[in-house]
C-alpha cells in the first residue's frame, strides 16, 4: 500500500500535426489502498497518464513521488507496478502459469516459492484449473482473470488497469465490476483504473478523477460526483442531465429565473446576484404530475411543460416534457407513476431546492 | 435404370448439379497431381528400381560412396552456414527499422530489398572479377601498398569457392528473412513487451523472453526459404565453379542423355532431406504463437534516434546493401566494357556487347523464350493462386486446406529434384515424352515454372484477401449481385494491388529462374536467358563474359522494373509474399 502523488505532471508530442498537448500540469494525491478512478471520454489523456505512472511513458514535466519517493526517471521494470492491459497482453506462447509466474521470477523469487504464489493468484481468480493452459485457449473473461492474477503474483506497490472490462460483453462486464472491485480491494493494494464508462466508475470507485482535454475536472468520491458535478461537461458526461439557464435572483438562499420559471437551490455560490448561471436537475430527480389533478399550486420550483414523447424501459418510463420556452426535459420515473400520462398531456415538473446543482463556469 | 432417350446422359447430370467451385478445385488437385507428385514419384521409383524390379541396390550404393555423401554434407553446411548468417545480419536490421525512426529509413529499407531482384547467379558472373588473383581485391591492395603482384603468387580469395557461394547466397536471400522478421516485429502487439517491462523484466530478458519466441514463426517463414533455396540451389555454385555440392552433382548426371537409378537415388535423398528439415524448423519454429490474431492495443511509435545513432543505421545499412550490390555492379561494368584486363575498373567502355546480344539470333530468341514462359506461368499461377486463396479464406471449400498445402508445398520441393522428376517423367518411352527435353519442353518449363512459384501467388493474394472483410462481398450480393458479380466488382478491384504485386513477383523470378531452365532446357532453341548466360559464360568466346553479362544485365532491367512496380503497388505488404 503506498501513497502516489502527482506534481504537475504535463506530457506533450513534438512531432505531428495539432497542439500535441495530451495532459496539462495535472496533480493528484491517491491514499494508500485507494481504489483510485480515471474517467473521461476517448482522447482526454487518462491512459497517458496510466502509462505515465506504469513507466511506460515520459512525462514531458512534473513529478511522480511512489510513497513520497521520487520515480519520474526510474525504469518500467523497477517500478513495481502491474498493469492489466486493455486486450490483457497475455504472452501467447507461455502457458497461464507461465504467464503469472514471470513477475516473482523477475523478482529473483526461487521456482518453488513462485509457482506457489502463482498458483495462490490464481486461485483467487478461480482459474487454477486453468493453469497448464495456453492463453488463446480461454475466453475473453477468463483471460481478463490470467491477467488480474498476473498482475496480483508481481506483489505490486500499485495496479494499474487500462480499462480492463472494455472487451467483455456487456453480462460479464456487470458481474466482473463486483468481482474484481472486491479481489483489488482484498489485495490492499493501492490501485489505479482507467475507463470511459462512468456506470464501471461509478459502482466500483473510492474516489474518481474526471478527465477531459488533458485536465483534471473534477475529484470527488462517486456520490459527490454524481450529486455535485462541478460543471456542464461532468454533469453531462456521468449520466444524464437536464440543464437550464438564467439569472440569479437572490444568492442566500440561491433563486434562479430561468427561461422555464423560477428554481431555487440548497446549494451556496460565491458568485453575485444577478449574474448568469446554469443549472441542471437529474431525471430522475423530477416529480411528474398531471396538471389537472395538481392541486398545489404554490409550492415552489414547479415548471409546467407538455409531454412530448415517453419511452417504456420495463420497470422504468422515461418521458420527455417540453418545457415553456421549448426547452425539453428527460424524466425518469417507476414506470406505475407514468400511467394517465401520453403525448400531449399538460404537466407540472416538480424539483426539491436540494437537488438542484448550480454549476460553476 | 435403364436410360431413355429423354434422358440426359450421366455425366452432364452430375456437371450440372457440381458447384463450379467444386470443379475448380478438383481441376487444381488434378494439375498438382500430375506435374507436382506425379514427376517427384517417378523420380523416387526410379531411385528405387533396379532392372524392374524394387531395390535399394542405388540406394546403398549411395550410402557408401563417400563423395557423394560429402557433397550432400556440403549443401547441409551451406545451407546451415547462409541460413544463420542470413538470421545474424537481419534480426538488427528488423529490429533497428521496427522499433526506430530515423532520416532515411524510408530510402534504406526500400533499397534493402534491391538484392532481391539480382539473382546471385548473375551476380556470380563477377565474382572472379572481384576476388581473382589479379582481381579488383588484390589490384586495389597492391594500390595501397599492401600487396605487391610482381613477385610471388597473389592470394587467391575464391579459395574452394565455398565461402563465396554462401556470401553470395546470403547477400541474395537475405531480405526475405528480413521482410519477414520485420512484418513479425511489426505486426506483435506493443503491449507484450510493455508488460513484461511492467513486471520487472530488464530488456535483454524482454527480448529473449517475450519477443524472441514470438518471433518464431516469422523466422520459420523467411529461414526455410532461405535454407532449402540455398541447401539446393545450383545456378550461383555453377558460376562460382564450386561444384562440391549434391545438387551440381544432380545437375551435371541430369545433362547426360542416359540418366540411370544412381542419380534418382540421390534426388530421392535431397528430396527427403528437404521436406524433412522443412518439416523439422515447422515443428520447432513455425507452431503459430497465436500473437498474430492479438489486435495492438497501443500504436508503436518508433524511437527516434540522434545524430550518432542515424550515422550507425546508415553505415550498417549502408554497408549490407552496398555488398549485396557490388557483384551486380560488377556484372554491369562487365557488360560495358570494353578492355579490362589487369585494371581496378575498365579501360573502356562500349555498348558493344550490349547491341550483340540485342541482334545476334541465339540471344534474342533467348530473351523472347524467357518472356514466352514467364508470361504463361504468371497467368497459370494467377488463376491457380487465386482460385485457391479465394477457396481457402472466402469458402473454406472442404479440402480447401489441404490444397493450400499442395500449392505450398513446392517451398519445400526444390526446383532441381523436380526437373529430375520432370527428367523421369518424359523418358524415352514413356507417355509424356512429346513434353520432353529433347522434343519440346515449352510446356513443361511452363508447368514447372508455374509449380515452383505458385506460393508465392496464394500467399500474396491471400493476405489481400484476408485485409478485406468479407462484409464487403456479402454487401454486395445482398444488394442482388451474384457470386461472380460480388468478385468482379468488389473483390478484384479491392486485392488488384496483391493480384498485380503477385503477377509480377512472379514474372521476374520466371524470367531469370536458374534450376528447371538450366536442366530443362537442352536445346538451345528453346534456352530461356539464364542457360543462355551459362551457355555463354562457359563458351570459348573471348568475351563471353561481356556477353553473358549482357544478358544478365537484360535480366536484372525486366526484373528490376517489374519488382519496382509490385513495390510500389504493395507498399508493406510486399512482405507477406515471401511467406512460408
Amino acid at each position: 500500500m503506498i501513497e502516489i502523488r502527482l506534481e504537475g505532471i504535463s506530457k506533450s508530442y513534438a512531432q505531428g500535426a495539432g497542439s500535441g498537448l495530451v495532459l496539462e500540469k495535472i496533480d493528484l494525491v491517491i491514499e494508500p489502498g485507494e481504489f483510485f478512478f480515471l474517467l473521461g471520454p476517448s482522447g482526454c489523456g487518462k491512459t497517458t497518464l496510466l502509462r505515465i505512472l506504469a513507466g511506460l511513458l515520459e512525462p514531458t514535466s512534473g513529478r511522480i513521488l511512489f510513497e513520497g519517493r521520487d520515480v519520474t526517471d526510474l525504469a518500467a521494470e523497477k517500478r513495481r507496478t502491474a498493469m492489466v492491459f486493455q486486450n490483457y497482453a497475455l504472452w501467447p506462447h507461455l502457458k497461464v502459469i507461465e504467464n503469472v509466474e514471470f513477475g516473482p521470477q523477475m523478482r529473483g523469487v526461487e521456482p518453488a516459492r513462485r509457482r506457489q504464489i502463482a498458483m495462490e493468484k490464481l486461485a483467487v481468480v478461480q482459474m487454477e484449473a486453468f493453469a497448464q493452459r495456453k492463453p488463446n485457449q480461454l475466453s475473453g473473461g477468463q483471460q481478463q482473470r490470467v491477467a488480474l492474477a498476473r498482475a496480483l503474483a508481481a506483489q505490486p506497490q500499485c495496479l494499474l488497469l487500462d480499462e480492463p472490462l472494455s472487451n467483455l460483453d456487456a453480462r460479464l462486464r456487470a458481474k466482473m465490476r463486483t468481482e474484481l472491485r472486491r479481489l483489488i480491494k482484498e489485495s490492499q493494494t493501492t490501485a489505479v483504473y482507467v475507463t470511459h464508462d462512468q456506470k464501471e466508475a461509478l459502482s466500483m470507485a473510492d474516489r474518481i478523477a474526471v478527465l477531459c482535454g488533458g485536465r483534471i475536472v473534477q475529484i470527488g468520491r462517486p456520490e459527490e460526483i454524481y450529486q455535485r458535478p462541478k460543471n456542464e461537461f461532468v454533469a453531462d458526461f456521468i449520466g444524464e442531465a437536464n440543464f437550464l439557464t438564467g439569472n440569479l435572483l437572490q444568492t442566500n438562499p440561491v433563486k434562479i429565473r430561468t427561461e422555464a420559471g423560477i428554481l431555487a437551490s440548497e446549494m451556496k455560490t460565491d458568485r453575485a446576484a444577478g449574474s448568469g448561471v446554469k443549472c441542471c436537475v437529474r431525471p430522475e430527480k423530477v416529480q411528474i404530475h398531471d396538471k389537472k389533478d395538481f392541486a398545489d399550486r404554490n409550492r415552489p420550483n414547479l415548471l409546467a411543460g407538455t409531454v412530448q414523447s415517453m419511452a417504456y424501459y420495463g420497470e422504468l418510463s422515461q418521458i420527455e416534457v417540453r418545457l415553456n420556452a421549448g426547452v425539453v426535459w428527460t424524466v425518469t420515473v417507476f414506470s406505475g407513476q407514468a400511467e394517465g400520462l401520453s403525448a400531449g398531456t399538460e404537466v407540472l415538473c416538480g424539483v426539491n431546492p436540494a437537488d438542484v446543482i448550480v454549476l460553476e463556469g | 435404370m435403364e436410360r431413355t432417350g429423354t434422358e440426359q446422359p450421366l455425366w452432364r447430370r452430375y456437371l450440372e448439379k457440381a458447384d463450379p467451385l467444386v470443379a475448380a478445385e478438383v481441376l487444381i488437385f488434378l494439375f498438382v497431381g500430375v506435374f507436382f507428385f506425379w514427376p517427384l514419384a517417378e523420380a523416387v521409383g526410379a531411385g528405387l528400381t533396379l532392372e524392374g524390379h524394387f531395390s535399394f541396390y542405388w540406394l546403398g550404393r549411395l550410402f557408401s560412396n563417400r563423395i557423394v555423401l560429402g557433397q550432400i554434407a556440403n549443401s547441409f553446411l551451406l545451407a546451415c552456414v547462409t541460413t544463420a548468417v542470413c538470421l545474424v545480419l537481419t534480426m538488427p536490421m528488423a529490429i533497428v527499422s521496427t522499433r526506430y525512426q530515423f532520416r532515411g529509413q524510408g530510402i534504406l529499407t526500400g533499397l534493402l530489398l534491391v538484392p532481391l531482384i539480382l539473382p546471385p547467379f548473375v551476380g556470380a558472373l563477377s565474382i572472379k572479377r572481384y576476388l581473382g588473383q589479379f582481381g579488383i581485391l588484390n589490384l586495389v591492395l597492391e594500390r595501397l601498398g599492401v600487396l605487391d603482384l610482381s613477385s610471388g603468387r597473389p592470394p587467391d580469395w575464391l579459395g574452394s569457392g565455398f565461402w563465396v557461394v554462401a556470401v553470395l547466397q546470403t547477400l541474395n536471400l537475405f531480405p526475405i528473412l528480413y521482410l519477414n522478421l520485420s512484418a513479425a516485429l511489426a505486426n506483435l502487439d506493443p503491449a507484450y513487451a510493455q508488460a513484461a517491462r511492467n513486471l520487472g523484466a530488464g530488456k535483454w530478458t524482454v527480448f529473449r523472453r517475450i519477443t524472441l519466441p514470438l518471433l518464431r514463426p516469422g523466422f520459420f517463414a523467411g529461414g526455410s526459404i532461405v535454407f532449402i533455396w540455398s541447401f539446393t540451389d545450383i545456378g550461383t555454385p555453377l558460376m562460382v565453379g564450386y561444384e562440391e555440392l549434391a545438387s551440381v552433382r544432380i545437375f551435371k548426371e541430369l545433362a547426360r542423355a542416359d540418366v540411370s537409378g544412381r542419380t534418382y537415388s540421390l534426388v530421392l535423398v535431397m528430396l527427403v532431406l528437404s521436406v524433412l528439415f522443412y518439416v523439422l524448423g515447422k515443428v520447432v519454429f513455425g507452431r503459430s504463437s497465436g500473437a498474430e490474431s492479438a489486435k495492438a492495443s497501443t500504436a508503436s511509435a518508433g524511437q527516434r534516434l540522434g545524430f550518432w545513432g542515424t550515422l550507425g543505421a546508415w553505415v550498417f545499412f549502408g554497408g549490407v546493401i552496398l555488398l549485396a550490390i557490388l557483384p551486380h555492379i560488377g556484372v554491369v561494368l562487365t557488360a560495358v566494357s570494353g578492355q579490362w584486363i589487369k585494371t581496378i575498373l575498365p579501360e573502356r567502355y562500349t555498348l558493344e556487347h550490349v547491341l550483340f546480344v540485342l541482334r545476334q539470333p541465339e540471344p534474342r530468341r533467348a530473351v523472347l523464350n524467357s518472356l514466352v514462359y514467364a508470361g504463361l506461368s504468371t497467368t497459370l499461377d494467377l488463376v491457380i493462386g487465386s482460385a485457391a486463396a479465394w477457396m481457402l479464406v472466402r469458402r473454406r471449400l472442404r479440402g480447401a486446406r489441404a490444397l493450400d498445402l499442395c500449392l505450398m508445398l513446392p517451398l519445400a520441393v526444390p526446383g532441381v529434384i523436380l526437373a529430375a522428376g520432370y527428367i523421369a517423367m518424359t523418358a524415352p518411352g514413356r507417355l509424356l515424352e512429346a513434353i520432353g527435353p529433347m522434343r519440346n519442353p515449352t510446356m513443361l518449363l511452363v508447368i514447372a515454372y508455374t509449380i515452383r512459384r505458385a506460393p508465392f501467388v496464394v500467399r500474396g493474394v491471400t493476405a489481400g484477401l484476408q485485409q478485406i472483410p468479407e462484409t464487403l462481398e456479402q454487401a454486395a450480393r445482398n444488394l442482388g449481385a451474384t457470386a461472380g458479380q460480388a468478385i468482379r466488382k468488389v473483390t478484384v478491384p479491392l486485392i488488384s494491388a496483391n493480384l498485380i504485386a503477385s503477377g509480377l513477383l512472379t514474372f521476374s523470378y520466371a524470367m531469370l529462374e536458374v534450376s528447371d531452365s538450366l536442366v530443362l532446357a537442352q536445346l538451345r532453341e528453346h534456352y530461356p536467358i539464364t542457360k543462355e548466360i551459362y551457355t555463354q559464360a562457359y563458351s570459348a568466346n573471348t568475351d563471353a563474359m561481356q556477353i553473358a553479362a549482357s544478358l544478365g544485365l537484360l535480366g536484372m532491367l525486366l526484373l528490376g522494373g517489374s519488382l519496382a512496380t509490385a513495390a510500389v503497388l504493395m507498399g508493406k505488404r510486399l512482405g507477406a509474399v515471401f511467406r512460408a
